[in-house]
């Protein structure tokens, strides 16, 4: 029987996550998530063990890895708990490289890894795109070159988020310089503090730091390689299926609504409240529906996952519509509640705490981060409905 | 258990449907009865009782098999895919529905045992020139007479009034103000039907009712019907949804072949980016759509108050039915747009969905007053 509905115990399990987060979020964490970027600070590291403890970071993991092998839906349905409090650190490390390690590591990589992500000993940078291979990311020109048990690394990587905090990087570099070059790319894990890593802040539009990483000789051995040598570019593209659903979560952007829509019942010295006005209402409305789709696929792909399938145009085409979407809604609501509208966060009259402003500067990089729109729109033509290969694309 | 996809009884279900669809209801079906201005294919309609279709939603005592919702949608999408030219949506899940809804045990036995055997076709004539149903935007009157019931007025929008048996006539009553329905033939004395011209559907009457004469026992209840109509037309919208998925669906499938067969500068038109983007968008709308529409179907089956889930089942689907259309219009260029082809078909399907059940206007006001 078709059902859209979460279980009982599902629902059960949502009450918990929400009487645990109204005991231990407080506003002084949700200021500094706020004004921290994505790295967690003092007090989000603090609640992030408190999360570790509860085993709730790896709630759809299976439970030979110290997870609680619960459902994807209820691990779905935790982080989307998350996101209405205002907590969306972009925890890619459990959402992302840990479900592709589970899919594609050895068993002893598994062991070694697995139960320290979780633990919130391992955190992990990604280490993809280079000033020269963006959505090409077949362009990628770091070399690791075999050295007896060792590989040596040697190249640059750029927007490298989190890697002035994260433990570790999870790095594509080319190993196989004679194989073609979707097959010649390798993917490793390895400690940022390895000898030869250099790790220089850039600042982005929306003022948060990401980086740029120089890599000089570095040394790894040679197990720090997940899969087989020229498999990188593969194991790329499953990291980035499970990277695009996370990233296409709903609720960050029901949350956004939900407080566009307050704001717009609101009456300031006696003005008529905007919801009032029709021509308003019917943009509301709109952008409702375009939730309301993305919290659809959100739901298939949670449910494809449960069933053993990895979401592929699926991941895509959230992806597209939630970057989308966020850019629309930040753009429509700032215009709808007008002058008012520009203010950020921390600053006196801010509508909807700012969610709206720190949207709109983030929304440029979430069409073409994770690969650009375009290339997802590539995907879902190829790998949903089957066309052929476009002359000048290569997906991931 | 969360269930996102059709089980496997279902999925048989819906492949029988499909295959009876494909035999008995081909695109040149559906074309031969635009070109006559006809919607009443009198020997699919005889098999489609046959096979018990008519009765779907009917209780098992009125001769119906109460079947679950999912599977009155599931034969809504294969009909939505076959760009269905035939009546199941006005005279089945409408009317039939609404006398279920509202009529007494003989008024039943009278109607739907003909209607779900075949034999009886109902037409819903309610909306009137304003395009709003209730008072004051309905206009027709019931006034009672020493000798019954008299019914004045003129709908418009009345799908097949010519061929069809009975009409299911929505009028205020002249004393109290309350809106009735009333069962009267389009052959009745004082009865006139004028064909309209329409993009959309393909027999399309307005119906003038001058003095016509009503038993008291063809009309059905005896408590005012607005909240009836305004619930019936909402689950009319949700089933619709599905056919809307059904007909999004088959349309990007027709545009996706051409686009891997037609060439052009040398290669595959869909090799090109440009077009393979634009099939990208149109298949990320036939995901959300099929999804929307199940979920409004099951929402509004468990609970009439799920009303939030209906109405944006009926805007997601019916706005990326349109959506679809257009960009394979985009794709086929001419080979779309000559008469003899078929993707016209649905193009006009998909505003006929639209434009039902109160149209999207009225929809989005559902789900604005929702939102908080």
């Amino acid at each position: 029987m078709m059902d859209f509905r979460f279980t009982p115990e599902q629902e059960h399990f949502r009450e918990d996550i929400r009487r645990f987060l109204a005991a231990h979020v407080s506003d002084e964490l949700r200021h500094e998530i706020a004004t921290s970027g994505h790295s967690p600070g003092p007090l989000g590291k603090q609640f992030l063990r408190l999360l570790g403890e509860r085993g709730w970071l790896g709630i759809g993991w299976p439970r030979q890895y110290g997870g609680q092998g619960r459902s994807m839906i209820e691990q779905t349905i935790f982080y989307h708990e998350l996101d209405l409090q205002d907590i969306h650190y972009g925890n890619l490390t459990i959402t992302s490289l840990a479900m592709a390690l589970m899919k594609l590591a050895s068993e002893e990589q598994k062991q070694q890894y697995l139960p320290r992500i979780l633990s919130g000993e391992l955190e992990i940078c990604l280490g993809y795109t280079e000033p020269g291979a963006g959505s090409d990311l077949a362009a990628i020109t770091t070399r690791a070159v075999r050295d007896g048990d060792e590989y040596v690394i040697n190249g640059q990587k750029v927007f490298t988020t989190g890697a002035h905090y994260a433990s570790h990087i999870w790095l594509l570099a080319r190993s196989e310089p004679e194989a073609p070059r979707h097959r010649g790319l390798s993917v490793f894990i390895f400690p940022l503090d390895t000898p030869g890593v250099t790790v220089r802040p850039i600042y982005t539009m929306e003022g948060i730091r990401t980086n740029e990483v120089f890599l000089d000789e570095v040394r790894v051995p040679a197990a720090a390689m997940i899969g087989q040598p020229g498999s990188g570019f593969y194991t790329a593209a499953v990291a980035l299926d499970f990277e695009r659903v996370f990233m296409g979560k709903y609720t960050k952007l029901r949350r956004n609504l939900a407080a566009l829509l307050h704001e717009c019942r609101q009456s300031i010295d006696g003005a008529a409240p905007p919801f009032d006005d029709p021509v308003v209402r019917d943009r509301l409305v709109s952008l409702h529906l375009d939730v309301e789709r993305l919290r659809l696929l959100c739901l298939k792909s949670a449910w494809m996952m449960d069933h053993g399938q990895v979401p592929n145009a699926e991941a895509s085409a959230q992806k597209v519509l939630a970057s989308e979407l966020e850019q629309r809604l930040a753009d429509e609501g700032i215009r709808i509640l007008g002058l008012r509208g520009q203010l950020e966060h921390g600053s006196a009259h801010v509508p909807a705490q700012g969610h709206l402003a720190r949207s709109w500067l983030l929304s440029p990089m979430l069409r073409f981060g994770g690969g650009a729109n375009e290339l997802q729109r590539d995907i879902i033509a190829q790998r949903g409905l089957g066309l052929p290969r476009a002359q000048a694309s290569g997906t991931a | 258990m969360m269930q996102l996809d059709l089980d496997p009884e279902q999925q048989q279900i819906r492949a029988a449907a499909r295959r009876f669809l494909e035999t008995e209801c081909p695109p040149s079906l559906v074309r031969h009865l635009r070109e006559r201005h006809e919607s009443l294919p009198r020997d699919i309609w005889s098999r489609m009782a046959g096979l018990g279709w008519l009765g779907l939603p009917f209780a098992e005592h009125h001769g119906g098999s109460a079947a679950g919702w999912s599977t009155i949608g599931i034969v809504m999408e294969e009909l939505g895919r076959a760009c269905d030219p035939t009546p199941f949506v006005d005279c089945v899940l409408n009317c039939g529905w609404l006398i279920q809804d509202l009529a007494d045990e003989v008024q039943c036995r009278r109607w739907l045992g003909p209607l779900i055997a075949g034999e009886l076709r109902v037409a819903l004539a309610m909306f009137e020139a304003s395009g709003d149903w209730r008072t004051p935007g309905c206009r027709s009157t019931l006034r009672a007479t020493s000798s019954g019931w008299r019914l004045d007025g003129r709908k418009l929008h009345v799908e097949n009034a010519a061929s069809c048996e009975l009409l299911l006539v929505s009028a205020r009553d002249a004393a109290s103000e309350q809106l009735r329905l009333a069962v009267v033939s389009p052959r009745a004395t004082g009865v006139e039907c004028v064909a309209l011209r329409s993009l959309a559907h393909p027999d399309l009457y307005e119906v003038c009712f001058s003095d016509v004469s009503v038993a008291e026992g063809d009309l059905l209840g005896s408590e005012d019907v607005s909240t009836a109509l305004d619930a019936a037309l909402l689950r009319t919208a949700v089933f619709q949804s599905a056919a809307a998925a059904g007909g999004a669906g088959r349309v990007l499938e027709l545009a996706t072949e051409h686009a891997r067969q037609r060439m052009q500068f040398g290669r595959p038109i869909g090799s090109f980016q440009a077009v393979q983007h634009l099939l990208a968008n149109a298949w990320i709308d036939v995901q959300a759509a099929w999804l929307a529409a199940y979920e409004g179907i099951t929402e509004l089956e468990r609970s009439p108050r799920a009303i939030d889930r209906a109405a944006a089942a009926k805007c997601i689907s019916n706005e990326a039915f349109t959506r679809t259309c257009f960009s394979a219009h985009q794709v086929f260029g001419g080979m779309g747009f000559m008469w003899e082809t078929d993707l016209h078909l649905w193009t006009r399907k998909a505003k006929e969905i639209e434009l039902a059940c109160g149209g999207l206007p009225y929809h989005r006001r559902l789900l604005a007053a929702t939102l908080h």
